[in-house]
């Protein structure tokens, strides 16, 4: 009788031994498909976060010979550039302005046309020589010096660079409504 | 913890549900094909999910989504790769659950409607096939999927109808990819996702069909569980399967991408593998009988195997004693593999395809790498705009056709620009620049006819070509031979040189070169050009930058590729 049990005990223990074994297995099996199926997922769902998905051109941006300025008259000139996104490009839109300086030593200064208040776009006064923001009446010297108003800070410069007779620059926009000129 | 949560969801008796189901006979390899579908199934759904996360169904942006999931994606291109290579693995598995079942005589009595189910999943997973080829919208996508729904207009009656409602309206276009992602992503998965639970729920009812030699006993005796015996199986089957996919995608890189869908091309449409057969039936019906190739051979054979169990009543479940059916499932596949085999050989034994298909690749791949600058707003194939040889062309065509003439088409009131700037155009200008090739229906008459000698007009020429490729070192014997021959032919009258000379007539500096030509077209009436006697518009505002450099480049690669044949 006792041997009996201890057969059966046996038989049933080898048994489960090999259905364990089989689980084990399965188990492990599994997972490790499903591990190497979900990397690619996973990089495929978040990669637009760690890439760059809607741009516009980075670098310097074109305004013109310097031919057409004259020294020490602002010129008003549109910023055009080209919008990626994902795949698609978009053909060059007006995405701003900035106002071209060239004083008499032909050094040129380049001021958004935004003003660092509120966003409103600056005029060229011709009559008083000044920059004024028709918003709020903040009222600028040739330099951007604020003169008068509520703007916290002078108008924003921009990096320009000259190359073969033609002026770039580099277009930025920055925080409004602060004193200090930070990139938004 | 494990006592409150199982109280409230169940989940090990769920579990046992599921997986204590007794196997009868035991666990055998013979049945993993069911389970194996599945698993390419819930591939097939997560890879999709994935990649709707980056798909757009439109006409404009379809092809550009998927290059943009292909191309710019971390791992884009296995994910595609993967769902691509898991319709053939569905279809794979598919035709072998089928044999298993035929071979078994699973399909039999009280299994009847597990079988019909299995067959209407199989034409739902062709289903999928078929919607998903046209997704990416490219030319191979575009063109194999007219011939399938052309197809489905031939159906009698309803078959107009039908193929505007799949199609969705009278021509391919926007409607027909949201209507076929529709098709794909929630009508077939919600389909094939009902069937399969029915056909689930059946098969559990009825248990397997075992192996038709044990007795009654013998089997029982060696019933097992289905977990873990069976399904340890099944998920080794699972791996070879997932394994091998892998492997096909590492190999061919991902799934192809053809050029995007233009309708104006006449590119050779092949399905997906696996509808090659019904393609190539297509062939043996001509005119009137096409219908019968394409729609009642078809049906017939969908209908014989839909009513299978119900025309197969032998009592044995043995394969030998079922030899009829055993013998037309052979003929029908052997029918199948024969019509593939076909279509493939006198694909590949036809040069005129051949080259089509190298054609073909050489567009993709140009698509591809013009897509790196990004496509334009139209979509499609606009991403040929990119290229500036296309382009070039294109703005040729379509601002200076009107007067000037070049390769045969276009008007003839100013000069040719076939071959212009080459050798012999220079040749032909200086013995009559006043014919009508030149600039003789122009206001341009100052230019004097010159009779040189061959010799010092070949060399005349050559120094003028020179200035276009290296301005500034020029070979100086050339350079001083050039120099004598406009001095003494009193170029310097007109022409300006190296600073010197008149200013009524184009500078000869530079003459020809991108910066030379770029300028006569941005603005023909400066001095440097034509002066007071130009009559060509100036360009520098009805073209962009960009434009106008395509344009440069078009006319100096002509320039260039017949300088190259002269040698």
């Amino acid at each position: 009788m006792k041997k009996q049990i201890c057969v059966e005990e046996t038989e049933l223990h080898t048994n489960n031994g090999r259905r364990n074994f089989l689980k084990i297995c399965s188990v492990v099996l599994s997972s490790l498909i499903g591990i190497a199926y979900a990397v690619p997922l996973i990089r495929t769902f978040i990669s637009p976060a760690l890439q760059q998905t809607v741009s516009g051109s980075t670098g310097l941006l074109e305004l013109g010979s310097i031919s057409n300025c004259q020294v020490n008259v602002p010129m008003n000139v549109k910023i055009v550039d080209a919008k990626t996104d994902a795949w698609t490009k978009f053909p060059p839109t007006e995405i701003g302005a900035v106002w071209i300086i060239m004083n008499k030593d032909m050094k040129f200064t380049a001021f958004t046309s935004i003003c660092p208040h509120l966003g409103c776009g600056i005029n060229w006064d011709e009559n008083s020589g000044k920059f004024i923001c028709p918003c709020h009446d903040s009222i600028f010297d040739i330099e951007g010096r604020v003169l008068s108003g509520p703007s916290p800070r002078g108008m924003d410069t921009l990096e320009t660079v000259v190359i073969d007779g033609k002026i770039f620059v580099k277009y930025q926009k920055m925080r409004l409504g602060v004193s200090d000129k930070v990139p938004a | 913890m494990k006592r409150w949560l199982e109280d409230r969801l169940g989940i090990s008796t769920l579990f046992s549900f599921f997986m204590d189901e007794p196997v009868e006979g035991g666990a055998k390899w013979s049945y993993v094909f069911g389970s194996a579908l599945i698993f390419v199934f819930v591939m097939q759904v997560v890879s999709g999910v994935m990649l709707a996360t980056g798909y757009s169904a439109s006409a404009t942006d379809a092809w550009g989504s998927v290059y943009y999931i292909q191309h710019k994606t971390f791992s884009g291109w296995f994910v595609r790769g993967m769902h691509n290579i898991g319709s053939s693995a569905m279809i794979v598995l598919a035709v072998l659950h089928m044999a298993q079942i035929l071979i078994y005589g699973a399909y039999r009595k009280p299994r009847e409607l597990n079988w019909i189910t299995g067959v209407f999943m199989l034409f739902m997973v062709f289903g999928f096939g078929l919607t998903g080829y046209l997704l990416p919208w490219d030319q191979k996508g575009f063109w194999a999927t007219q011939v399938a729904t052309s197809i489905m207009g031939l159906s009698p009656v309803i078959g107009e109808f039908l193929k505007e409602v799949i199609q969705g309206g009278n021509d391919y276009g926007n409607l027909t990819l949201t209507r076929f992602y529709s098709f794909h992503v929630f009508f077939l998965p919600a389909g094939l996702m009902t069937f399969m639970a029915i056909h689930i729920y059946l098969f559990r009812r009825h248990g397997v069909t075992p192996h038709w030699k044990p007795s009654k006993l013998e089997l029982k005796k060696k019933t097992q569980p289905f977990w873990p015996d069976q399904l340890f199986k099944d998920v080794v089957v699972a791996v070879i399967v997932f394994i091998s996919m892998v492997m096909v995608v590492w190999y061919r890189g991902g799934a192809e991408l053809q050029s995007p869908a233009d309708p104006s091309s006449n590119y050779l449409a092949r399905p997906e593998w696996y509808f090659l057969f019904l393609f190539q039936l297509l062939k043996y019906f001509e005119g009137e009988l096409e219908v019968v190739g394409a729609i009642i051979i078809p049906s017939i054979v969908a209908a014989l195997v839909i009513s299978l169990p119900f025309i197969d009543r032998v009592k044995s479940r043995s394969p030998f004693k079922r030899l009829p059916v055993m013998g037309c499932f052979g003929a029908v596949l052997a029918g199948v593999i024969f019509l593939t085999a076909m279509s493939v050989i006198s694909d590949s034994g036809d040069e005129r395809i051949v080259e089509q298909g190298e054609e073909s690749e050489k567009m993709a791949h140009m698509a591809v790498e013009l897509a790196e600058h990004g496509i334009p707003p139209q979509g499609g194939t606009s991403v040929f705009k990119n290229d500036p040889l296309y382009s070039g062309e294109q703005l040729l065509r379509q601002h200076c056709l009107a007067c000037h003439n070049f390769e045969g088409s276009g008007g003839n009131s100013s000069p040719d620009l076939t071959a212009y700037n080459t050798k012999p155009w220079l040749v032909g200008f200086f013995a009559d620049p006043n014919a009508p090739k030149y600039y003789g229906k122009t206001n341009i008459d100052i230019m004097p006819e010159y009779d040189l000698e061959e010799e010092e007009l070949s060399d005349l020429v050559d120094f003028l070509l020179a200035q276009a490729e290296n301005g500034e070192n020029i070979d100086p014997e050339l350079k001083e031979t050039g120099e004598i021959l406009l001095e003494e032919n009193g170029c310097y009258n007109c022409h300006t040189f190296d600073g010197m000379g008149g200013d009524t007539a184009p500078v000869l500096e530079n003459f020809a070169s991108d910066k030379w030509l770029r300028g006569l077209i941005e603005d023909p009436g400066r001095k440097e050009y034509f002066g007071q006697l130009n009559t060509m518009p100036a360009f520098k505002d009805k073209l962009s930058k960009q434009e106008i450099d395509n344009l440069v480049f078009f006319l100096q690669d002509k320039r260039k590729k017949q300088l190259k044949t002269e040698f």
